[in-house]
């Protein structure tokens, strides 16, 4: 009876499982989530790595074209990478050891080496979802990331791009978002975006165990090539907030250039150069001026 | 661990193969395979909160000892047998106390005391509510009091016991068992039994629909119509409570399904949670299908010691509010379960004074596929009342429920919901799901589950393609992953 039972069960579970893994295949790409595609390449000899500004403003295949080195970007959001043990773990896993003359550039600002704090007054640390979840983030497809992060329902998988927002992350790890923008749009978006930014920033606390482990970061790129440190510009409002939560931000971070002796790039008070989508992330156009001004300055060093 | 996720679709065939196949010839080794299982389950969530899920077995079965230690002992001025029996209530119900209603009851005093001018100092604790605390509690009392009342002997078998408190399926949500009922299937070789195993696995899957595809749809209407009453025409407030009735019905049959299911693959008959509710001609109906559980625990641990209805009209009535007052609470520290529970207890003593509570016993349309005008209008009519007490279960508070329930009454009541943008986009295929539900649930009353359909479809592959298409629909048109509702009792 067991092994009827059993056969029956293994012959009924050919179908669905061939679908899972078949579609998988085929379908699951840089529409259905703003992540998935980070996991599936191999190993990287040059990394953007930071938060969603870094994803959506700096753009892989422009450092490409002027630097001539095939780019990665490994950022994710300020909740999912703030600069921490999970994050340098996942790192650790994504960068080709083997790698001699890498470009890495990390990008920081404010919130990414901050914490929130449990009522006690302990951070809590270590708790980023999908990164700390991820023991593969170099397989083609990926089905660790498919189970654990919950491709559900089923039928994102079929996702394909809004005609109205383009949401799509490419091969490169290059988020983009790409729409008509609109002023009465942003300055909707920029509230909800400050409102939540101020939220934070009541909220979280300089976080030493997130700079040290930034530094860790930093040595651990030293090993491999030449890294520069990059603050992307935001909207004014953004940056009196920033400046406002963490007023010495700016000399934390050159004192760390100092200490390791690697480039910053403080773009942050170039506010009014660039266009948002929200007052936080830049907008894809604004996106590619910005690279462009990175290659110059990182080639203006070669 | 969630039933709903991948974890589980691994952690279940481990299980599987390892109880049938590894210890099968063992009963003790197969006992503590299933105790350590349910635990690794129960962890999975916070492992810090096993050492008082082991605690309150341990003690519950240490007192069992003790009880039946004392049976044969002459009553005298010191009854062991009843203060074991009170100590180890006492130090359950007072865990259970701390964790859920701690804060509850000092937030109340100090409210009560400042009404009357007096300021008290006191503080409140961040207290974490265990996952399923109320459940697995209830079970370790059913015990103790099943023992002192000697309704059952007392095991010394430790590991039988615990994984009798703790056996993963129902640990978390139910249904909540007895020891009458599940604790002997420990004591006893399991066989394995192919009918029972495939049933299992169609309800397990039956249980999957109602949970992804109706209500997790439904939430997602329901909290936004909640979430936002007070913005909402009439019309979408109904639509909201409807939502949620789908959505408290599909999470939490819809795990006791998963859960007997999955009891019925190891050759475990856990008790039928749900018998179709929707369908009730009257609130007594509704209670005896609703949660029958817990429904039949309060009416066998607290209505009948209290007397029950041998001692009059008026001392049931008063049996009856209490046990719907408490059967609110034990659904969390909130005022708008307390009053739940009195709002049914209203709409339940009438028929209770007039000798028509016991009146629907039967099945709905019993020899007939549809029901009659007048069961059609008794089933609405029912409905309605429940649906006005999940309002009042389901707002943030009571003044939240009382506006919610107020908006219903209101000119909007006739004004198109589709202007909500979120109702334009959900409304339709929640309509579908739930019509699905009901449709099938209709045809199928006379059976354990939805998908109980051997005897329906005779050949094979027309059952085969059912069962595919349910899948279909699980995947294709579930909503995202939620937890389930009842876990927060």
């Amino acid at each position: 009876m067991m092994k009827k039972f059993l056969k029956q069960l293994f012959i009924f579970s050919i179908l669905p499982i061939a679908v899972f893994i078949v579609t998988s295949i085929i379908y699951a790409d840089g529409f259905i989530d703003p992540f998935y595609l980070r996991f599936t390449t191999p190993k990287q000899e040059n990394l953007i790595i930071g938060s969603s500004r870094a994803a959506q403003g700096i753009i892989p295949s422009i450092l490409k074209s002027k630097l001539k080195k095939d780019f990665f970007n490994y950022s994710f959001t300020i909740n999912h990478s703030p600069y921490g043990e999970v994050y340098y773990k996942s790192i650790e896993k994504k960068l080709d050891k083997n790698s001699k003359n890498g470009i890495y550039i990390i990008c920081v600002d404010p919130f990414g080496i901050t914490s929130y704090t449990s009522s006690d007054g302990t951070e809590v640390l270590n708790t980023e979802v999908i990164l700390s979840n991820m023991n593969f983030v170099n397989s083609k497809p990926n089905f660790e990331f498919i189970l654990k992060n919950s491709i559900s329902p089923w039928r994102e998988i079929f996702r394909k791009s809004n005609p109205k927002q383009k949401v799509e992350l490419h091969q490169d790890g290059w988020l983009e978002v790409n729409f008509q923008w609109n002023q009465a749009e942003y300055l909707k978006k920029q509230k909800t975006c400050l409102e939540e930014y101020y939220n934070m920033h009541t909220k979280k606390v300089y976080s030493k165990n997130r700079v040290f482990n930034l530094k860790k970061i930093i040595e651990l790129f030293k090993k491999h090539g030449d890294v520069y440190l990059v603050r992307l510009p935001t909207s004014k409002e953004m940056y009196d907030l920033e400046l406002k939560f963490m007023p010495n931000f700016n000399q934390i971070i050159s004192g760390i250039s100092h200490e390791y002796n690697v480039k910053y790039f403080d773009f942050s008070l170039d506010y009014n150069q660039y266009q948002t989508t929200d007052g936080n992330h830049l907008y894809f156009k604004s996106g590619q001026k910005l690279t462009q001004a990175l290659c110059d300055s990182i080639a203006a060093l070669k | 661990m969630l039933f709903n996720s991948y974890e589980f679709a691994i952690f279940l065939p481990i299980v599987f193969f390892c109880y049938w196949f590894v210890f099968q010839r063992n009963l003790k080794l197969q006992n503590l395979f299933i105790l350590i299982v349910s635990y690794i389950f129960y962890g999975w969530w916070d492992w810090k909160f096993l050492l008082l899920i082991a605690l309150t077995s341990i003690c519950s079965w240490g007192s069992g000892v003790l009880v039946q230690h004392y049976d044969k002992e002459e009553p005298g001025k010191f009854n062991k047998r009843k203060w074991i029996t009170a100590a180890n209530l006492i130090l359950n119900l007072g865990i259970l106390g701390f964790f859920k209603y701690y804060n509850f009851f000092v937030i109340n005093f100090i409210d009560l005391f400042a009404s009357m001018g007096i300021t008290l100092e006191a503080s409140t604790l961040r207290v974490i509510l265990p996952v399923g605390i109320s459940f697995y509690t209830f079970q370790a009392l059913s015990y103790t009091i099943d023992v002192y009342r000697r309704d059952i002997v007392a095991t010394k078998d430790v590991v039988s016991f615990l994984a009798y408190v703790s056996f993963f399926p129902q640990l978390v949500a139910g249904p909540i068992e007895r020891a009458t009922n599940l604790l002997p299937q420990f004591y006893k070789p399991r066989t394995f039994n192919y009918t029972d195993a495939v049933d299992g696995g169609r309800q397990i899957l039956w249980g999957l629909f109602k949970k992804i595809v109706v209500a997790d749809n439904c939430a997602i209407l329901a909290n936004y119509i909640f979430g936002n009453s007070a913005d909402m025409p009439g019309s979408a407030l109904v639509i909201g409570a409807i939502c949620f009735a789908f959505q408290i019905y599909g999470d939490f049959s819809g795990y006791s399904d998963i859960a007997i299911g999955t009891g019925r693959l190891f050759g475990i008959k856990l008790m039928r949670n749900f018998h179709y509710p929707y369908f009730s001609r009257d609130i007594a109906e509704f209670w005896r299908k609703w949660h029958i559980s817990l429904t039949t625990w309060f009416r066998d641990y607290i209505y009948i010691p209290l007397g029950g209805s041998r001692k009059g009209k008026w001392a049931s009535l008063r049996n009856t509010m209490i046990i719907f007052l408490v059967s609110g609470l034990w659904h969390g520290a909130n005022w708008t379960f307390v009053v739940w529970g009195a709002f049914h207890a209203i709409l339940f003593l009438p028929l209770l004074l007039m000798g028509k509570n016991r009146r629907n016993t039967g099945m709905v349309a019993q020899d007939t596929l549809f029901p009659s005008f007048k069961e059609l209008f008794q089933m609405v009519l029912t409905f309605n009342l429940v649906l006005v007490g999940w309002i009042i279960f389901r707002a943030n508070n009571i003044q939240h429920a009382w506006s919610y329930i107020a908006g219903i009454f209101d000119a909007s009541l006739f004004k198109s919901p589709m202007n909500v943008s979120m109702i334009n986009d959900n409304l339709i295929k929640n309509i579908v799901f739930v019509g699905i539900l009901v449709l099938v649930e209709w045809f199928q009353r006379k059976r354990e589950h939805g998908l109980q359909i051997m005897g329906i479809f005779k050949q094979r592959w027309v059952r085969i393609t059912i069962y595919y298409l349910v899948i279909f629909l699980i995947a294709m048109v579930g909503a995202k992953q939620a937890q389930f509702i009842y876990f927060q009792f």
